[in-house]
């Protein structure tokens, strides 16, 4: 993502941490649904569902940044990356001109997360890079 | 704008397909001329009739260019026509031009969907063509056969034929038989290739309004074929026929001279009907709702089963189970095609990089009359043909080096496809010069492949290097094969298909590439068990026995941890529960797997019972590798809404043999 692209954001809140993930990728929002283990699962899977008749993976945001919350919900992200990510839980929904952005980009931690700042949520909400982050987990 | 007018746009599709089968047919002709090395009767009036055809549609699409170089085949063709003995011994050297006319018209065929689209000059084309004409012709035919025009076209059929010796059959079905004029058509479409004339009566088999009339007077077929006999024996070996009797008088002689050109095409092109594109993406949209329907069928029974109505519902749901079930079977019969409509785009393949080589080969299929499911046998074409480009680049050796080696020759190439118990083989050999396992090591050892000492590996682990990217035997890279990017490529695929690829090689000999895939099918009957507390499913059709384990331990029938004793016989035992990193429980079993002639024991958790599920492949996230090495090769949605694994034999007795070799 560069500056000039700015995109309408899910806001997530999971523990202290505000994210936000590109609207445009995004399904719909369901509470975590029943899920199987796979075994030998990386700890970034948090199991397999039944999403429709389809196998939907969901991945965990505890095994991602490393925390251990209650993860109830689960936001299904559609078209190239078919997968779920069970999360906290979801704040609000950030159209493009609620956000002003003091782009900040900074790469952390296993090249997973991208950040940026925005000074209308008072908190920094660090943008999730799903790319990156298939990219990183693919077993 | 378009190269089209607005209100021709709509033509585009048709025109494409109906261009497509003939040149499909245009190219069977050729393949199998150039085979036999001469083409008969039958052959020219077909090249003729699809030369004819794509001239008017492509005048009518405003294709100038693709119209004037098919008008000048025709005439090319009209000439063979008349007279077939100007192709004696001169047929050779037309074949390249045919090809070359193949792909101009395939080229521009594929090309007309482009918004740009713009008419590719034909004159180079058209000059070659032109020239053979004149090679062949005297001047005077030409004239005539302008004038002839398009009535020749219709009364032309029967003129090489003598009508004395057509004879007259007639063919009574059972009172029984549904779908007479179905029948009818796969007799004519047998028969066919037995004959070198033949017509029909009913002709418009394709409407079922042919059905009252075959019924009332059965049908009749007008036919001139070498042997007769061949011919009837084929007709009475076919299901619901009640007679097929010899009519000696003439007494239906077809005389509709107008209907002739019709009943002709039908006959060659039964091959594929006109919708089969469009159908084909239904099929495939009716197979997956038929697997969403049972599964929706599961989870309503099992839901059913907590509550106390179930015992006066059981025989309704039973019922629908049943409808189901034959829904399913006709949904995965639709997806069939026969292997024989794919060979020929091989033949060429073969053919062209042969003659591109230099070298002589001698390509041949077994197991045309294969019905594969569509969608595999689409997947399958490009390593197939690249395993065909391998065997012609590196596998037969040039015509010198064969004479020295005393081989015939002519290298034989052999393309075999086999069905059995669930899997569809497909296997290429070649009788060339088969794989050096030192020249493979070698290479291995150079480009630092190799992962333990050069003298423990096995041949089967040596001839596996040349699936890894980037191993490439062949020094210099030719037009084909031989950068490397292929087998890495055919392994992928293969994988992707849950299959295997073998490799059997001897120096000198020749080698054989054996691919093995499941055949997929909508819904599978598994065994259902588990391990720790992973549900899993094994198809029922791999279960070879199932043992406890705590009765047979005491037997001191287990040799080892790592093999398991029955009948003498030993097997590699594969603990499911290490595999999968559980721990071990009460109620384990040991089940012996069979995949063809390979049988492993693996120790499980209880049995839960039988169950018919619907696999559902596991998403591209939960990678390749992680699927292999655990053995599954999917999920299917249990009736509470959790998921069940379930395991591939194939991958479950590579895992077991892997491991033995570790040891």
């Amino acid at each position: 993502m560069s500056k000039k692209e700015l995109k309408d954001i899910l806001v997530l809140k999971h523990g202290e941490v505000c994210y936000g993930i590109v609207a445009d990728l995004i399904k719909e929002i369901i509470p975590l649904p029943l899920l199987t283990k796979l075994p030998k699962q990386s700890e970034y899977l948090k199991g397999i569902s039944d999403y429709r008749g389809n196998i939907l993976p969901v991945l965990s945001m505890n095994g991602l940044t490393g925390t251990n919350k209650k993860e109830q919900t689960c936001v299904v992200l559609e078209g190239e990356y078919f997968l779920g990510l069970a999360v906290e839980e979801t704040v609000e929904f950030l159209t493009e001109s609620a956000q002003k952005l003091n782009y900040d980009e900074i790469e952390i931690n296993r090249g997973i997360l991208k950040i940026s700042e925005v000074i209308s949520t008072k908190v920094p909400i660090f943008i999730l890079d799903i790319k990156e982050i298939v990219k990183n987990i693919l077993v | 704008m378009g190269f089209f007018d607005p209100d021709m746009e709509c033509m585009i599709e048709v025109y494409q397909c109906e261009t497509i089968e003939l040149m499909d047919e245009f190219e069977g002709h050729l393949i199998e001329a150039e085979k036999s090395k001469t083409m008969d009767a039958e052959a020219i009036n077909s090249i003729f009739r699809v030369a004819h055809t794509i001239k008017s549609s492509s005048a009518m699409m405003g294709m100038e260019q693709m119209s004037q170089c098919t008008h000048r085949m025709e005439d090319l063709f009209a000439l063979f026509r008349d007279k077939p003995e100007l192709l004696q011994g001169k047929l050779e050297h037309l074949f390249d031009l045919l090809y070359s006319f193949e792909d101009y018209i395939r080229s521009e065929i594929e090309e007309i969907s482009r918004e740009d689209y713009e008419q590719t000059s034909a004159e180079d084309l058209i000059e070659r063509i032109s020239k053979e004409i004149d090679f062949f012709t005297n001047p005077q035919l030409e004239e005539k056969e302008i004038k002839k025009d398009d009535s020749l076209l219709e009364s032309s059929l029967l003129e090489d034929v003598n009508e004395e010796a057509i004879t007259t059959l007639k063919v009574l079905f059972k009172e029984n038989c549904q779908m007479e004029n179905a029948r009818a058509f796969m007799l004519i479409k047998q028969i066919s290739p037995f004959c070198q004339f033949l017509s029909y009566i009913p002709e418009n088999l394709e409407d079922e309004s042919a059905i009252s009339v075959l019924k009332k007077q059965g049908l009749l077929i007008h036919l001139l074929a070498d042997s007769l006999n061949e011919v009837i024996s084929k007709l009475i070996a076919s299901p619901y026929l009640k007679s097929v009797e010899e009519i000696k008088k003439k007494e239906e002689k077809p005389k509709e001279d107008g209907s002739e050109k019709e009943k002709n095409s039908a006959v060659s092109g039964i091959k594929e009907t006109k919708f089969a594109t469009i159908a084909w993406e239904q099929i495939i949209k009716l197979q997956k709702l038929t697997g969403e329907l049972l599964t929706a069928e599961n989870i309503l029974e099992n839901a059913m089963k907590k509550t106390a109505a179930f015992s006066t519902i059981e025989s309704l749901l039973l019922n629908n189970k049943k409808i189901l079930h034959q829904l399913e079977d006709l949904a995965n019969e639709a997806s069939l095609m026969s292997v024989s409509n794919v060979i020929p785009q091989y033949y060429r393949v073969v053919r062209d990089i042969a003659k591109n080589e230099g070298k002589k080969v001698d390509f041949q299929v077994v197991g045309e009359e294969l019905e594969v499911d569509r969608n595999l046998m689409d997947t399958m074409a490009n390593p197939l043909i690249h395993l065909l480009r391998n065997a012609i680049d590196h596998g037969i050796e040039s015509v010198e080096e064969r004479l020295a080696e005393k081989k015939p020759e002519e290298g034989k190439i052999v393309l075999s496809i086999k069905s059995f118990a669930g899997y569809l083989s497909f296997t290429v050999s070649d009788d060339g010069s088969g794989m050096d396992e030192k020249k493979l090591l070698e290479k291995a050892k150079r480009k630092g492949l190799l992962k333990k000492p050069e003298n423990q590996y096995t041949t089967e682990e040596i001839f596996s290097f040349i699936f890894l990217p980037g191993f490439s035997t062949n020094e210099e890279a030719t037009q084909y094969s031989g950068r490397g990017v292929g087998m890495d490529v055919v392994q992928n695929v293969v994988d992707s298909l849950n299959g295997i690829v073998q490799v059997e090689s001897q120096k000198g000999k020749g080698s054989s590439f054996i691919i093995r895939v499941p055949v997929s099918m909508t819904s599978i009957e598994c065994l259902c068990f588990k391990v720790g507390k992973s549900i899993c499913f094994l198809p029922v059709k791999n279960i070879g026995r199932i043992y406890a384990y705590e009765e047979l331990e005491t037997k001191i029938k287990i040799v080892s941890r790592k093999s398991w004793l029955e009948a003498e016989e030993i097997f590699p035992l594969l603990n499911l529960y290490t595999l999968f990193d559980e721990k071990e429980n009460k109620h384990k079993r040991i089940i012996i797997l069979k995949d063809g002639s390979k049988s492993i024991a693996i120790l499980t958790g209880r049995i839960l019972g039988q169950q018919t599920v619907v696999e559902k492949n596991l998403p591209a996230i939960i990678g390749r590798s992680y699927r292999k090495n655990m053995g599954i090769s999917g999920a299917a949605i249990m009736g509470d809404g959790s998921l069940g694994l379930i395991l591939s034999s194939q991958h479950l007795i590579r895992i077991a043999q892997g491991a033995d070799e570790d040891e």
